[in-house]
């Protein structure tokens, strides 16, 4: 009914991740999995499926990225595919977790199979949600690689530059099949979150960044996926805005021990808006024995 | 706009204190405010208040007391305002807090009386918001319109509804129609396991006689209390007037367009009166 409901049970934290002040929801016990949302997102993203995925005797952590949310802004950083790793490993040392499964949406999808492939023995499952940091050599597809990327780069850059309530709101509803998903506290969070005093040069070095060209030299190709041995499950949903399942599956066939499944009735943003197949899917996988 | 927004930058986790998980909030920076609520609360009882004080330069933390919220139960315990005060020491001492602002409200108020009471160096100022406890039970019922209160809001606890929590919220208020729908949502969620339901009947069943807050006790209190009184609260004038009398360093404020929830009803004026005390008092 809202997040304070949806978040009873939950424990909000502050830890240090490599030095960075670190977000961190969380709830349950057993094995660690993180959950990262996407470019400007924030850990609110996972609110419905922290209690739902701790029941399955988890321990989850919805942690907002480096540059994200109420997580620390340096601007002494490049915000490229390394130093997302780099403070997720932060992370991990900080729950003195040797190795947890990875969920990631969108960017937290890249992120979590370039961490997957730089630092193999900390990660254990991996569940790409609409991933994005995908590569794949297809005719046609290292093309609509670029211009995702160029459309992520315009519609962020456009909500986080002079943002507005209203211009918020229209940057999540084109993350959802219903707009109606967009609920007014979802808008307060994220408005709040780019508005934050004296994070402005922050939120500009990421949106500017992240989706850069020089950041593609770390997207995921072909080769890469052959080398991610872990066991993943890729998540994809009918209607993302962004890339297309195909991509999704074909990624999955690649990656040497990977699933694919889809959501329906869904956009980028499947885990906020069909909590209860997000939550079934991926409780699943995650508990399964290992294959 | 919501609970959560509202707490947004707040640490929200779970301690042991005396053995009992125990939900604590905190938000801000500086000196500790401890707000402490009433007969089944939960610490969302101070939303409106803990972003005001942290805002004023304190560390404003709340949790819910043994049995309540989601704070866990003790099997042999009986839930007396004694019990309840013991824990909130135990909490005290395991986030390491150790000389704190108090706020109390209602029952909360009448055991961080008793806290102040046992531990008098680790309380600086106290805040009594509709205190109970000056009334022993009996006088307190014998007022028909307190007892018919206490009898609609004691529904929530047989069946834990939204119309029955949300009657049982609007009986503190002056202007009943103030009960937020999210407010409610959360209390009927806290309430429905049917072991805090029972707890909240082992608390209004608890003997706590023993612990009631006489003049002799009050006079003992040597530090600034400040009496919070809603102008419609169900303590009698007279009483509120013998306390203050009693307490060698009490004040009085009497909070207009409010009843049992003064700091929910009333905020922005009773953060006011809060941070204006404690700062005033302890410089």
């Amino acid at each position: 009914m809202s997040f304070w409901t949806d978040a009873l049970g939950t424990e909000t934290r502050f830890r240090d991740a490599a030095g960075w002040r670190t977000r961190s929801i969380e709830a349950g016990d057993g094995d660690p999995v993180i959950l990262m949302g996407g470019l400007t997102g924030h850990a609110e993203a996972f609110l419905r499926n922290l209690v739902p995925l701790a029941e399955r005797g988890l321990r989850v952590y919805a942690i907002d990225a480096l540059g994200h949310g109420l997580t620390a802004r340096p601007t002494d950083v490049t915000y490229h595919a390394p130093v997302f790793t780099e403070h997720l490993i932060g992370f991990l040392d900080a729950i003195g977790a040797r190795r947890a499964h990875l969920v990631g949406q969108s960017l937290g999808g890249w992120t979590a199979l370039y961490t997957a492939l730089k630092h193999p023995d900390r990660v254990g499952k991996v569940v790409s949600v609409t991933g994005a940091g995908l590569l794949l050599s297809d005719d046609g597809r290292a093309e609509e690689s670029e211009k995702v990327h160029a459309k992520v780069r315009s519609v962020t850059a456009k909500a986080a530059a002079a943002p507005t309530r209203e211009s918020v709101r229209q940057r999540l509803e084109w993350l959802m099949v219903d707009p109606a998903t967009v609920t007014d506290e979802l808008v307060e969070c994220r408005y709040r979150y780019y508005t934050l005093p004296g994070a402005e040069a922050a939120l500009a070095k990421l949106v500017a960044e992240q989706p850069s060209e020089e950041n593609r030299a770390h997207l995921l190709d072909e080769d890469a996926l052959k080398r991610i041995t872990h066991e993943t499950l890729v998540v994809w949903t009918d209607h993302n805005p962004t890339t297309p399942a195909e991509v999704g599956r074909r990624a999955s066939q690649i990656l040497p021990n990977a699933s694919f499944d889809m959501i329906t009735d869904a956009g980028h943003w499947p885990m906020f808006e069909q909590p209860d197949q997000f939550n079934r899917i991926v409780g699943d996988f995650l508990t399964a024995d290992p294959r | 706009m919501s609970l959560w927004t509202e707490l947004l930058g707040a640490e929200v986790g779970f301690v042991h204190a005396g053995g009992v998980r125990t939900r604590v909030v905190s938000l801000g920076e500086g000196p500790p405010v401890v707000l402490l609520h009433g007969r089944g609360g939960h610490l969302e009882t101070f939303a409106r208040n803990l972003p005001a004080l942290a805002g004023a330069g304190r560390r404003a933390v709340a949790f819910d007391l043994l049995g309540h919220g989601l704070t866990g139960r003790l099997a042999d315990a009986s839930y007396t305002v004694g019990e309840l005060a013991d824990h909130a020491l135990g909490v005290l001492d395991a986030l390491g807090l150790g000389r704190v602002d108090l706020v109390g409200q209602s029952l909360g108020g009448w055991a961080a009386a008793l806290l102040a009471l046992r531990a008098p160096e680790r309380v600086r100022g106290l805040a009594l918001i509709e205190p109970a406890g000056l009334q022993s039970e009996a006088e307190r019922l014998a007022d028909g319109a307190v007892r018919a209160a206490y009898e609609r809001g004691g529904r929530a606890y047989a069946e834990p509804t939204p119309e029955a929590v949300r009657t049982r919220l609007a009986g503190l208020l002056a202007d009943p129609v103030g009960v937020d729908s999210e407010l409610v949502a959360v209390r009927t969620a806290l309430y429905r396991p049917e072991e805090a339901r029972r707890v909240h009947r082992l608390v209004r069943a608890a003997d706590n006689t023993p612990y009631l807050l006489t003049p002799e006790r009050l006079s003992q209190l040597d530090l600034p209390v400040l009496l919070l009184r809603g102008e419609h609260g169900h303590t009698p004038d007279a009483v509120v007037a013998a306390a203050r009398a009693a307490l060698p360093r009490g004040r009085r404020l009497d909070v207009p367009g409010a009843k049992q929830w003064p700091q929910y009803e009333r905020p922005d004026l009773v953060n006011d009166a809060l941070i204006d005390f404690f700062g005033k008092e302890n410089p």
